[in-house]
């Protein structure tokens, strides 16, 4: 922050930020993505001076050596025009009317203060490159989940048409459902994402009653492309008629897990996906053949940034050591305890030490029974 | 019939097989859906028995006043209430004035940690979830509606708020689970002590339009 006292900008493209004296009207704020505003602002980019915006507010564009900022939202004698100002404000808001020499000597304090303080401006211009790109990728995030919301709709269509296809092929069958399949990842993919970047909104999401086995189906399928590419089979052992009250991240921890799986395991491999269930209580077993990580290492891998040496090492295996500790992060928020270990086992391949990588999960508490109720059916 | 003498119904004794059996049914819980784009499912979901009314955006909340379930997208709605939190802002305002309606925010946009505070609490149904996941989702919001514990809750926080003294308190919940329990849901002359209780005239009128609402979906 620059702490301006008038609002302002460091780039044409740059949101309008509040000043410290003269917040930013509540008019501006709303049509910050209004064309005419928009195009005013690029058609004064590099001229220095005084402006009128199409609705009526002062814009001085300043050039500070290297940098400028742009104060806008002006009410200014001579500088702006004064009747559609009021009118855009209307009668809740309320700007002071600044003569034009008061607003240059408050303007000159603060860019004395500026000139003085470099650093600061610099620093303010690096944070708003920062974001104008995340706001460039905020949209594109936002376009990707509609379109591929449109592809999964496009999908259930075809899907009802193809059932009643007289010629109907395994083949068709299978392309809807690795279409169905990359649409799913895609989504897991950016709830990944989603929770990375805004954890509070996503780790709290109201909880609800999920049937696990159900969810691990639906990752199982997700990761099927990737799974056929190693030749690697997913073996799901035992069931889960029982359904566990947590929030929807849950199916991103058996996703990492999973995808891990996938990921380190050597080809033509089997990965084992172990349902135990007794009363109350499920205990969900994943294991792979992977990377002998060292003794050590075992408790570090759910650290943020955390990876392990042999995969440091290696560098057709990328990664930022962010998925386990996201996976730590949503069984502890969810109440499920959790172990990683390795087994004695082990064989080398490439001179690689490989052993079996195992991840438990323990559920407590499940909600037994018919819980979740079919509920097409009215009796009446 | 269940009787208890000496004591007082809680909704702790709604936990019996014959109440899990009472489930709400999907065709009799109006869902509004507000979303400024197509709903792609809409055809699929009211085929599989919901009763769902779309809106592309609503003038004023007394729009989905009907409504006891609201899903509200929110990027390109609300947009009369001329906020730059669209929907994030219009579910505010619903959850404000409509305190016993379920809401879910139906968004692509859960990266945007400017929402956060006006999503506190509300139900998130993902953007890109398939049909499948819809219904159990709107499954979700339906048995929400129509969980008599949810709503007791609900109620209990209310009269919590208007001082209400516990014991009354205590009394209502009794009549409330007895009602259910023994009554058939019939709630038509709930809460018979209501005079007794001195309840201001705003929280009789939430108290018997959330009743209304019970009898409607049970």
């Amino acid at each position: 922050m620059i702490l301006s006292p008038f609002p302002y900008k460091i780039f044409i493209k740059d949101r309008i930020k509040p000043g410290v004296v003269f917040s930013t009207p509540k008019f501006c704020s709303r049509n910050a993505d209004n064309l005419h505003c928009k195009n005013f602002y690029k058609s004064i980019s590099g001229k220095t001076g005084y402006h009128i915006c199409p609705y009526g507010f002062g814009v001085d564009y300043v050039q500070l050596g290297n940098n400028s900022v742009i104060f806008t939202c002006l009410n200014i004698e001579k500088k702006s025009d004064r009747k559609k100002v009021q009118k855009n404000l209307g009668k809740q808001e309320f700007i002071p009317r600044l003569p034009l020499t008061e607003y240059e000597r408050i303007k000159n304090n603060f860019i004395s203060h500026i000139l003085d303080n470099e650093s600061v401006i610099n620093i303010e211009q690096e944070r708003s490159k920062i974001e104008i790109e995340k706001e460039l990728l905020d949209n594109t995030i936002h376009e990707i989940r509609k379109l591929n919301n449109q592809l999964k709709g496009y999908i259930s269509k075809l899907n009802y048409h193809t059932q009643n296809l007289r010629e109907r092929t395994d083949n068709i069958d299978k392309l809807n459902l690795d279409i169905y399949a990359t649409t799913n990842l895609m989504s897991i993919r950016l709830n990944t994402y989603d929770l990375e970047v805004n954890p509070e909104l996503n780790l709290n999401s109201s909880p609800k009653e999920i049937a696990i086995y159900k969810k691990i189906e639906k990752i199982y399928k997700c990761l099927s492309i990737e799974t056929g590419k190693k030749q690697l089979s997913v073996r799901l052992e035992g069931n889960s008629y029982n359904s566990f009250f947590s929030s929807d991240v849950i199916e991103i921890a058996f996703f990492i897990i999973l995808e891990n799986a996938i990921k380190y395991s050597p080809q033509q491999k089997n990965i084992d996906i172990i349902f135990k269930e007794k009363n109350d209580e499920l205990t969900l077993t994943f294991k792979n053949w992977g990377f002998r990580p060292r003794e050590n290492e075992l408790k570090l891998l759910t650290n943020r940034g955390y990876r392990g040496q042999i995969v440091k090492d290696n560098p057709d295996l990328e990664g930022r050591g962010i998925g386990l500790h996201l996976f730590k992060i949503i069984c502890d928020t969810n109440n499920i305890k959790y172990n990683i270990r390795i087994d004695d086992d082990n064989y080398y391949q490439d001179n690689y030490r490989f052993s079996p990588f195992i991840v438990e999960l323990y559920f407590n508490n499940m909600i037994i029974g018919d819980s979740v109720k079919d509920n097409t059916e009215d009796p009446e | 019939m269940l009787i208890k003498i000496g004591n007082l119904y809680t909704t702790k004794d709604l936990n019996t097989p014959r109440r899990k059996m009472v489930s709400a049914y999907r065709s009799k819980v109006n869902v509004a859906i507000v979303d400024d784009e197509e709903f792609v499912y809409l055809d699929e979901l009211r085929r599989s028995g919901f009763s769902l009314v779309k809106y592309d955006d609503v003038p004023d909340l007394q729009s989905l006043e009907a409504y006891p379930a609201i899903i509200c997208d929110i990027k390109g709605v609300g947009k009369a209430f001329k906020s730059p939190f669209e929907g994030a802002y219009l579910i505010r305002e619903l959850r404000k004035k409509y305190p016993f309606k379920v809401l879910a925010a139906y968004t692509g946009s859960t990266y945007d940690i400017s929402i956060n505070s006006y999503l506190e609490g509300i139900h998130i149904i993902k953007k890109d979830i398939s049909v499948d996941e819809w219904c159990s989702e709107i499954d979700y919001l339906i048995k929400r509606v129509s969980d008599p514990k949810e709503n007791w809750n609900k109620i209990r926080d209310m009269l919590i708020k208007e001082d209400v003294p516990l014991l009354s308190l205590a009394k209502l919940e009794h009549e409330y689970v007895n009602i259910l329990l023994n009554k058939d849901g019939n709630f038509h002359d709930f809460p018979s002590s209501m005079k007794k209780m001195n309840l201001s005239e705003d929280v009789r009128s939430v108290i018997q339009s959330l009743i209304a609402g019970l009898i409607l979906s049970l």
